[in-house]
Parts: structure tokens; sequence; C-alpha cells
């Protein structure tokens, strides 16, 4: 028996080497190709479909737009397709003229056709990003003009235009896959799988391959009409990786870059990579619920008092030492680097003893209040929302609100939030484009993020005003003028608390070069280089 | 002239005859009735969530904008009253249509015969695991009683049902992979490799079919570290079970009986003790198998191993009511033909039960 027994243990011993031998080394990022990681929020490569962070990071490198942003900037459009362009005074209408050189990955050449075929293909599909065109129309002067009017003075159409969604694509080859930018597009266009399996632009990389939960594979571009980039990538494969195995891998150089590594992450990575340090373009806010009639609790948070409680009475501080390297308070709900942003002096200092006078004239006593918020262990730029509350809710206890956590998984979160349900709240926001019109237009009373806090149209009129003042001017200096005067008159009035502006952090292996947060599709990946 | 016996094919003794064809008709007519109640309770389950599809698969802005969100409820039937989003969901079930995924934007069906096979390949690699070691380390646990072999064996298998899985993964991909260097890291082949042409979906049998033996090596490499550390619970309850039920069969007259006839160990082990013991083993063996699905969520997260377990995360994180539907009715079929194996594999091995009908 002993024998068999021990025969059996020398099995499997025997096994178990073999196992480990064809396991083998670990695998690296073959030849000239680079792996980019990160935790995927993406749908599809379709840019008239595509509107999250993966999403807008891909399609950036497969489709060129009319005019574009360099590196980590957001503030100045350089040319992409459109070699030139022009508006006029009241910035009603955008005329682009299309770069005579400018061509799609198969060799064609890219007209004023595909230009208003993209565009309005974009607007009819009427997908997540659809709404980035309200009120732009778009018609082709001749085959290599496209001009594109609106209602009103648009000053940020620019800035819209350079959004990945906005991306041009071979009218030919998307018609030949189902593709319609007919008024019907919605239903007629059946060229989203087609674009899984093919990519239709004109930018640095083409696409070879596309798994939603794996990994996304991007070949180089040989026939780029702007000429290739020698130190380019050959291949970019974009892979979906949880957080901590992003951070094995960079370290271990399995990937050369991850994406979302948390400031505290970054920290410790070592000397073989580079720690790559931004801002990040979210901004966490808390607001209270202006909405009277929703609950016992809101008819109190709807009151200005109350709001001035809180307002005063969050340690910033300590919210910005939990956010970690490179974090700062958000003096405003628009991010450092836009038009009009608040600076660190601007920022609200916490001061306990007006929070608690305050919460006295308030009225609301022990009615309890809860705080809504992304629940299961959500966290955007290693922020994690349930930490973040339970700060806030510590803050609030000692101002003397009685306050629950009321976290929920972001299915059921996010919808209460959307639907004006939630007594308080916690959350982000993220530029839909870059300009500083994309926050006024969104927490304005009566406007998307606005009626979200029961802050309907007429709660403020003096802030409207700032608000459509703000969206008419053309003038850069006076359009941010009215930014900061807008962020500040919210800071008063409006029951909207931004809370901190994060840092973005890439880590990057040092033979990778060129790579640079951006706030809308967070990698430059035609622009990374090899060393 | 003898009578030949005529066999005439009788309805009723189909259902209610004790052979073994009116059992698997009996048995697949009960699984029929399961897979209807499951869709009713998963349905039902998915409504009561407070949660809103259309808010968590459309952005902010797209879902402040009433047109899109009514072309989008209509392009997926949630404008239609919830009694007639079942039976509409029954009616194309029963022609094989399990929907269109909301996250995906693509039939769910193809979604699954995607990702299934990669679950299934890391499963029935656990199993193989867990079923031979566990067999092999339980009996040498119950063959050295509290001796130290024994008692290494008892500490590893509760380490095996004690640790969480996620921790396991964590754990293993730091040491194997990051210390080590042995495992490859994540991923189902090396970042931005050719998968094997699809026959199967299992990248180390289809790569062997294509006589491309280095891809099926590789495929092999990945699969062996997120296999092996979803084999680890079932192995240490398949372990715990075999070294019990041999202990128990040990002590029988007909063991001591085996013995004192001069067989050797080997032989009273293998036919008088472990035949036995293999009833109670392979019942544990289908629910340690349920237990590699459940796993599979977290394991196939960490090793992001693009399996059914990934896919449901993201059904269910997006409210993808399709997409949780199919799975929940891949898993259900999986749980009622392990079951149905379970008992043909008890009525082959156990002739009381064959008799009995």
């Amino acid at each position: 028996m002993k024998h068999k027994l021990r025969a059996a243990a020398v099995a499997a011993a025997s096994s178990a080497l073999i196992v480990s031998g064809l396991a083998g080394t670990p695998a690296t990022a073959a030849g000239n190709s680079l792996v980019v990681e990160s935790v995927f929020q993406l749908t599809s490569t379709d840019p008239a479909r595509s509107f999250e962070q993966t999403g807008n990071m891909i399609n950036h490198a497969l489709y060129e737009t009319l005019v574009t942003y360099e590196g980590g900037d957001a503030s100045k459009p350089v040319p992409a397709i459109a070699s030139r362009w022009t508006y006029n005074s009241n910035a009603t209408s955008f005329t682009f003229t299309i770069d005579p050189k400018a061509k799609f990955s198969d060799g064609t050449k890219v007209t004023s056709k595909d230009v208003v075929f993209s565009l309005n293909r974009l607007k009819n599909i009427k997908g997540n990003p659809s709404s980035l065109m309200d009120g732009i129309t778009v018609r082709a002067i001749g085959s290599n003009k496209v001009r594109l009017t609106t209602d009103k003075p648009t000053p940020q159409l620019l800035a819209i235009v350079t959004s990945p969604a906005l991306g041009i694509m071979n009218s030919k080859v998307v018609k030949a896959c189902g593709g319609s930018d007919a008024a019907n597009a919605n239903v007629a266009d059946k060229a989203l799988d087609c674009l899984k399996k093919k990519s239709a632009g004109s930018g640095r990389y083409v696409l070879k391959s596309f798994n939603l939960t794996t990994e996304v594979v991007l070949d180089k571009n040989k026939k780029y009409w702007g000429g290739v980039n020698k130190d380019g990538y050959d291949k970019i494969v974009v892979r979906n990786v949880p957080v901590n195995v992003q951070r094995l891998n960079v370290i271990k150089g399995t990937s050369g870059i991850a994406a979302d590594l948390s400031p505290d992450q970054a920290e410790g990575v070592g000397s073989k990579v580079n720690v790559i340090e931004g801002k990040a373009s979210n901004v966490f806010f808390f607001y209270l619920s202006a909405n009277p009639n929703f609950s016992a609790a809101t008819k109190f948070t709807s009151n200005p008092k109350c709001v001035e409680a809180a307002r005063y009475g969050i340690n910033y501080n300590k919210i910005v030492r939990y956010a970690g390297l490179g974090a700062i308070q958000a003096p405003g709900i628009i991010p450092s680097f836009f038009s009009g942003a608040l600076k660190q002096k601007d920022a609200i200092k916490t001061d306990s003893a007006r929070a608690k006078k305050a919460f006295d004239a308030c009225g609301i006593g022990d009615t309890p209040v809860s705080i809504g918020y992304w629940g299961d262990g959500g966290a955007v730029n290693g922020l994690n929302f349930g930490s973040l509350a339970a700060l806030v809710e510590e803050d609030l206890r000692q101002v003397g609100f009685k306050i629950e956590l009321d976290g929920a998984p972001i299915a059921v979160s996010l919808p209460l939030y959307r639907d004006n349900k939630e007594e308080t709240g916690l959350w982000l926001w993220g530029p839909d484009w870059p300009d500083s019109t994309n926050y006024t237009e969104s927490f304005s009373p009566g406007t998307k993020v606005g009626k979200r806090m029961g802050w309907l149209l007429g709660a403020d009129d003096y802030i409207t005003g700032l608000q459509e003042k703000a969206a008419v001017t053309v003038n850069p200096q006076k359009r941010a003028k009215l930014f900061t005067q807008w962020q500040k008159e919210m800071n008063k009035r409006s029951p909207l608390i931004p809370l901190v502006q994060p840092a973005a952090i890439l880590v990057a292996n040092k033979s990778v070069e060129g790579v640079r947060d951006h706030p809308i599709w967070k990698i430059n990946l035609p622009e990374i280089t090899k060393k | 002239m003898e009578p030949v016996p005529v066999r005439t094919f009788s309805l009723r003794k189909m259902f209610t005859g004790t052979g073994f064809f009116p059992f698997i008709v009996r048995r697949l007519l009960t699984a029929v009735l399961l897979i209807l109640g499951i869709t009713f309770i998963a349905f039902s389950v998915t409504q009561l969530v407070p949660g809103d599809p259309v808010a968590a698969n459309l952005g902010q802005s797209a879902y402040s904008d009433p047109e899109i969100v009514a072309a989008f409820e209509k392009e997926f039937g949630l404008d239609q009253p919830v009694p007639i989003q079942y039976i509409t969901y029954l009616g194309k079930l029963v022609q094989g249509d399990l929907g269109v995924s909301l996250s995906s934007k693509r039939p769910v069906a193809e979604d699954l015969r995607e990702y299934f096979p990669a679950t299934l390949e890391i499963a029935m690699f656990a199993v193989f695991v867990a079923l031979v070691l566990g067999i092999l380390l339980g009996t040498i646990s119950a063959m050295t009683r509290d001796r130290l072999p024994d008692q290494i064996i008892r500490v590893f298998s509760l380490t095996g049902v004690s640790m969480p899985v996620f921790w396991t993964a964590i754990t293993a991909f730091y040491i194997f992979f990051f210390v080590l260097g042995w495992a490859p890291g994540t991923g189902r082949l090396e970042p931005g490799a050719e998968p094997p042409p699809t026959v199967t979906g299992l990248f180390t049998i289809d790569a062997l079919l294509n006589g491309d033996l280095s891809t099926s090596k590789e495929a092999l490499s990945y699969l062996l570290l997120p296999a092996l550390v979803l084999a680890v619970y079932a192995l240490g309850v398949i372990t715990r079970f075999t070294r019990a039920s041999v202990l128990e069969i040990l002590g029988n007259d007909y063991v001591r009986t085996a013995r004192s006839k001069g067989l050797s160990e080997f032989t009273v082990i293998r036919r008088h003790v472990l035949r036995p013991a293999l009833l109670s083993i392979i019942t544990i063996a289908g629910v340690a198998f349920a237990s590699l699905l459940a796993g599979s969520v977290l394991v196939e997260n960490v090793f992001s191993w693009p399996g059914l377990g990934q896919y449901a995360y993201r059904s269910a994180v997006g409210l993808d009511l399709p997409g949780i539907m199919g799975v929940s009715m891949v898993v259900a079929t999986v749980f009622i033909l392990m079951n149905l194996l379970v008992d043909v594999l008890y009525r082959v091995i156990d002739p009381q039960m064959r008799d009995a009908g």
C-alpha cells in the first residue's frame, strides 16, 4: 500500500512539474507592438454609437475629425481632416476646407460627401453621442468644403467637432456595411457589426480585431495620408484588465501603459516605469436636492441655509488628502484647465461655526437625510464613491445632519440620480466636449444636472442669465470672465458643492514616449512612439 | 413454433416504465418545465431590481433626450408591458432566439457562442484536476488517518474551501506571474495574438485541430493558472468528501473480508472501497461544478478571461435583461444536464438503482 501511495505522490509531483514547465516565461509585448491596459468602458468602435472613454481613445486613433487637439491640450484646435476653417462673427456658421491630401485607409479621397454622411449619420442614429449634433446642420459646399450652421451662436462648436464621435467615415464603405445617414437611421443603419470587424476612417491606425470584453487590436495604417510615423508602434493592443493586475503588468513589462491606476497605486511602482501625472477632467461633487416635494428631508435640503451648512461643513482638505497625489480641491465645477476655471484661492474654505449656524437656521433637526452614490465599489480616477460619501457623511454629522449612506449598484443608483429621486447625492461630471459651456449648459437651473438636483428653470434667473450670456459670447476673454462669474454665483446660490478634482495618472514603460492624459480620449494613441 | 415476442410502443409505458429510456424521457420533460420556471423567476427578479436598463445603457446626454430614450425602448421592446415582454421572450425562445443584448447590441446567442466555450474550457480543466487530485488526495488522507500525510491534506483541503476565490486568484497571480514568472499573464493568448480558427471554441483543442501545436501549448499555458485557481475550492470539497466516504466504507465487514482473503491493498481500495464511495463523490462533484460556474465570475475578472462570468457580470451591471436571461438559460441547462448525468451514472454504478428504475 505504501508503495502505491508513494507512486501516486510521485505522479502528482511530476504532473505539477510538467504544469509549471508548460507555463514557461511571461508573455511580453511582441515586436514593435504596444499593450495599453485599461478597465474597458466600451460598447463599439462605431463613432456614431460610442461615447465611452475607451471607445473615444480607440476611435481617436481610427477616425480623424475635422479638427483636433495635440498632446494633452484641449483648448487650441489644430488641423486634422480640415486644413483650415473660418466662422462668422456670431459663431453660427463654420466653414471647413478639407485637406486635399486627406485619404481614408483604403486610399479613397476624403470628400465633403463623407463629412456630411458621417455627421448626419451620427445625428440620425439617435445613439449615445447623437446629442452632440443638437442644433447643428451640416451641408457640403462643393466637394472639398462643408458648412456647419447653428440656430444660435455656438462658439464651442470647434470643441464639439474634435469629439471622436464626429469622426469622419468613408461613406462608401459604411454604406456597403449597411450604414445609413437617413432621418430613420436609428432603424435603417445596420453597420454596427461590420464596424466591429473593420474600420472606415483616415486615422493613423486601422482596426484589426475587436472583442468587447478582452482586447481591441489596431494595426498601423500604412497608407496614412499625413505620412507614416516611423517611430509609432506597428500594432497597439488595448486590453481590458483589472486595475490591480494593470499595476503588476506594467511593472513587470508585459504591458506598455496602465491607464487606470490610482495615485496610491502609482506610488512605489519602481524605476522601470514613468508616472505621468495630470489633472483629471472629472470633478466629484455633492448636492442637496432642491425639490421640496420629494421627501420629508428635501423640504429642508431645498432650503439654501441647509446647503450653506453643508457647503461650509465639509472638510475639503481631508477629501483632497484622501484623493492623494496630484488632487486639488475643486473650487468650481469647471476643471482647472478649461476657460474661466476658478483659482484655488476662490475655493470654499471650511467654516464649522458658519456651518452650524446655517444648520440651526435650516431647521432640518433630526430628520434623517440620505446620500445617494455609486455604491458597489464604484471608483473613478482611483477615488471610491463609497469612501468619499463616508467622508462627507462624517463631516455633515459633525454639523448636525442625521446622514444615512444610501449607495447602490450603478444600474440602480444612476437612474435615481438622473430622475431626481435622491435627497442628496455624490457624483462626478466628465466633459462631453472640452469647453466650459458643457458645464454652464449642464448645471444651470433647468438643465440636465440642474433638473437632477431638482433645480428647475426659474429657480435662479441671475445664474440662468449668465449661462445664456456665456453661450452666445464669442470673444474668448469675455467668455472666460462669464464662466468665472457663473461659477462664483453657483458657489453662493446653487445646491451644488464641488468637492475634488483628482489627478489623472498614467504609468508607462520607459520605452514608451509621448504619453499624455487627455480629457476626452484619455491617451492620444497615434502620438505615442517607441524610444 | 415458439411465438415471437413483439415489441409494441406504448406512450404510457414511456412515462411510467422503469427502464432506462422512460427514465431519460421523464427527466427531459422535467428539464423543460424547470427551464420554463427558471425563465419566469429570472425574468421576475430582474423586474424587481429597482434599476432602469435605459439609464444603465445610455449616457448622460442621451438619457436626457426623450427621442433617444423612446428609440432605445422601442428597439429593445422595453416600451411594452412586462407580461407582454415575457410572453414575447418565451415566443422567441421557443424558436431559439434569445433576443438582442442591450450592451453588445448583437444577438445573445452569438454572444454566448463566443463566451461560453472559454468558460467551458477553464471549467472542464478545473473539474478534471479537482476530480483526479481530489479522489487521490482524499483516499491517501483516509488511508493515513491521523498521520502526517492526512494532517497535511486536511489543512490543504480546508484552506481550499475556506479561501475566497477572488483572494486565491489575486494571490496566485501575484506569486506565479509577478514573483516567480511561471504564469504568462492574463487573457487566453498573448496580447494581440490571432486565435485559432473556431471549431469548438476551446483554443487548446482548436489549435490542435488546426495542426498548430505552438498555439495550443500557448493556450494551455494561459489556461493553467486560472483553471487551477478555479479548481481549488472543488478540490477541497472533493478531497474532504472522498476522505469521509472512504473512512466510512473502510469500517465495513466486506472490506475486512476482502483483506482477509489476501487481496492486495490496491485491489481492495479500487474494487471494494472506491467503487461504493464513488456514489457520494459523484453527487458532490455535481455540486462542485456548480461552484465552479459561480466562481468563474471572479476568476475570469482577475485573469481577464473572456468567458461567461465576465459576460454575466457585464450584463448584470448594465441591467441587460436579454443577456442576464441568456446566461441564466445556459447555467440552468448546464445544471440540469449535470444532474441528469449524475443520475445516469448512479444507475450505471449502482445495480440496486438500476433495478429499482
